[in-house]
């Protein structure tokens, strides 16, 4: 059905093209100029030489005055035929004119559908880019005399009615550094919704306290996946579960060998990232997994 | 008689013709229209598809060495134009090479007064994971321009903009000049300290990476 209708646009289109082609461009109503000179000059051409042939039979002379007034017979013979077809002349116009409506109309209405499919990719693609997700909330319990005390948690999409895993940390310093391996997949993945970008937060220190004496973090399972990619599938946003499964073990691959992800072209960047803010009593932000690139932190209150 | 009643009688066939010629015509202008808000739902979604992959390259750097515990390293500023700002090379001690960046969050003058659509990235300072944040070089006073950040040159900046660029920066440099958090200079404002893992993805001496600042306030390491 789709293959006959296609055959029908595409004869519809060539017809209106070439009409449109033909009497709206100059070089169109050129050539057609040209061909209804070369018509009619044949024409006249035939009905003088017929004259002029009939005078030399019958012994006459053919004079120049009788030439032009033969073409001049015939012209006003061809002026009166054009007036006579006028109606049919009219039809075809019209017909032409409705031939042209509609294709541009069909082109129109392929030209939208074409439109709304572009509307949904671009929406996807951006939907996809614009996603964040939680890799650890901070909770700020005390600080005095120099010390930060701090509860971190880590989210386990998996099992959301299971309480959230916590660890807890006392540190030297005025400033939180929250450290994570972070691994962005190239746009095209993140667009397509084939790959999310990840972040493994593995240690904290401080301003003070450095990253070599930080404390480690326990974010791993019994079966060494982190919490916060412990999904079930439905939460596993445009990504198929065994898509997704793949990518995290890619990343574990590339946590290994950081050529292999890079020779497989998935991975845009692979570094760490340790974000920081300032230790407030009472107070709680939330490191955010960007997929548009990198980490942010966000006020917990703010969402 | 006749003639009254012929003058009352219409031709059905004509109001058919009205009707649908009123229905194709209607149809055009809706398609016309439908497609025109089409083309501004389009442009806009490919906008911000670009803006959401776009990145601002405020800094790049190279390792020189590594030495005795200690690695040299050459950093070098550029503002929103791509044009270099200061060039800054140094030693430091340890293994992995941490470059902080102040992340303050940003009313443009076209955009909500009331909400942040950007972010300013201002490199702060550099550490390694042997010395503590607090002992790291600052780099704020290598692009002062006047107190105006010379790395945020490069665009047309309004007065009120410039002001608060100005405001920020001058804060966030009094708070670290007294060893306290700079972020604390915005609202909002954290710090983003990208690095190199050394047994994951360490910065090989002599290649030049590019920290890259993205819309949304992440951070990336890129090689080039």
């Amino acid at each position: 059905m789709d293959d006959r209708l296609g055959a029908l646009k595409a004869v519809l289109y060539a017809i209106s093209d070439a009409a449109v082609f033909l009497f709206t461009k100059p070089l169109g109503l050129g050539m057609l100029g040209a061909a209804l000179l070369v018509a009619a000059g044949t024409r006249l051409w035939t009905v003088v030489s017929g004259r002029a042939l009939a005078h030399r039979a019958a012994g006459e002379e053919f004079r120049i005055a009788s030439a032009v007034g033969s073409a001049l017979r015939e012209m006003a013979c061809m002026v009166v035929g054009t007036a006579g077809a006028l109606p049919t002349i009219v039809g075809i116009a019209a017909a032409l004119t409705l031939i042209v409506g509609l294709s541009d109309a069909t082109r129109k209405v392929d030209d939208y559908i074409a439109g709304q499919k572009r509307i949904s990719e671009l929406t996807t693609t951006v939907r996809n880019l614009e996603k964040r997700y939680k890799a650890v909330e901070v909770r700020v319990e005390d600080l005095r005399e120099g010390r930060i005390k701090a509860t971190l948690i880590f989210f386990d999409y998996l099992d959301l009615k299971a309480p959230p895993k916590t660890q807890s940390v006392d540190i030297p310093g005025k400033e939180l550094f929250i450290d994570a391996i972070v691994c962005n997949f190239a746009y095209s993945e993140i667009a397509a919704g084939s790959s999310i970008n990840l972040a493994i937060p593995y240690k904290v220190f401080s301003d003070e306290l450095p990253e070599s004496q930080g404390i480690a973090l326990s974010i791993l399972d019994e079966s060494g996946t982190p919490f916060m990619y412990r999904r079930p599938p439905e939460q596993i946003y445009g990504i198929a579960p065994e898509a997704y499964d793949a990518r995290l073990a890619e990343l574990v691959a590339s946590m290994r060998s950081d050529d292999a992800a890079r020779s497989a072209g998935i991975v845009r960047s692979l570094y760490g990232d340790a974000v920081h803010r300032s230790a407030k009593r009472g107070e709680s932000f939330t490191v955010w997994v960007e997929q548009s690139g990198g980490l942010s932190i966000k006020d917990s209150s703010s969402f | 008689m006749r003639r009254s009643e012929g003058k009352g009688h219409r031709n059905p066939a004509l109001g058919i013709l009205i009707i649908v010629a009123s229905f194709i015509m209607g149809g055009y202008f809706w398609l016309q229209n439908a497609e025109r808000l089409q083309k501004h739902r389009i442009d806009y979604l490919e906008n911000l598809s670009l803006r959401l992959r776009s990145e601002i390259v405020p800094l790049r750097l190279m390792v020189l060495s590594r030495d005795n515990g200690q690695v040299r390293a050459r950093l070098k500023l550029y503002d929103l134009s791509g044009r270099e700002v200061s060039t800054i090379e140094k030693s430091w001690p340890g293994a992995e090479l941490y470059v902080d960046m102040l992340l303050l969050p940003f009313s443009s003058e076209s955009g909500d007064a009331e909400k942040a659509d950007s972010w300013l990235a201002l490199p702060y300072r550099v550490f390694t994971d042997s010395i503590g944040a607090a002992s790291g070089t600052l780099l704020f006073d290598a692009y002062d321009s006047g107190g105006f950040p010379e790395v945020l040159r490069g665009v047309a900046w309004s007065a009120r903009e410039g002001s608060a660029i100005m405001a920020a920066y001058a804060k966030a440099r009094k708070l670290a000049a007294q060893g306290l958090p700079a972020s604390d200079s915005a609202e909002g404002g954290y710090g983003s300290a990208v690095h190199e893992v050394a047994k994951l993805a360490g910065f090989e001496t002599g290649s030049v990476y590019k920290v890259v600042s993205r819309v949304k306030g992440g951070l990336e390491i890129l090689e080039e």
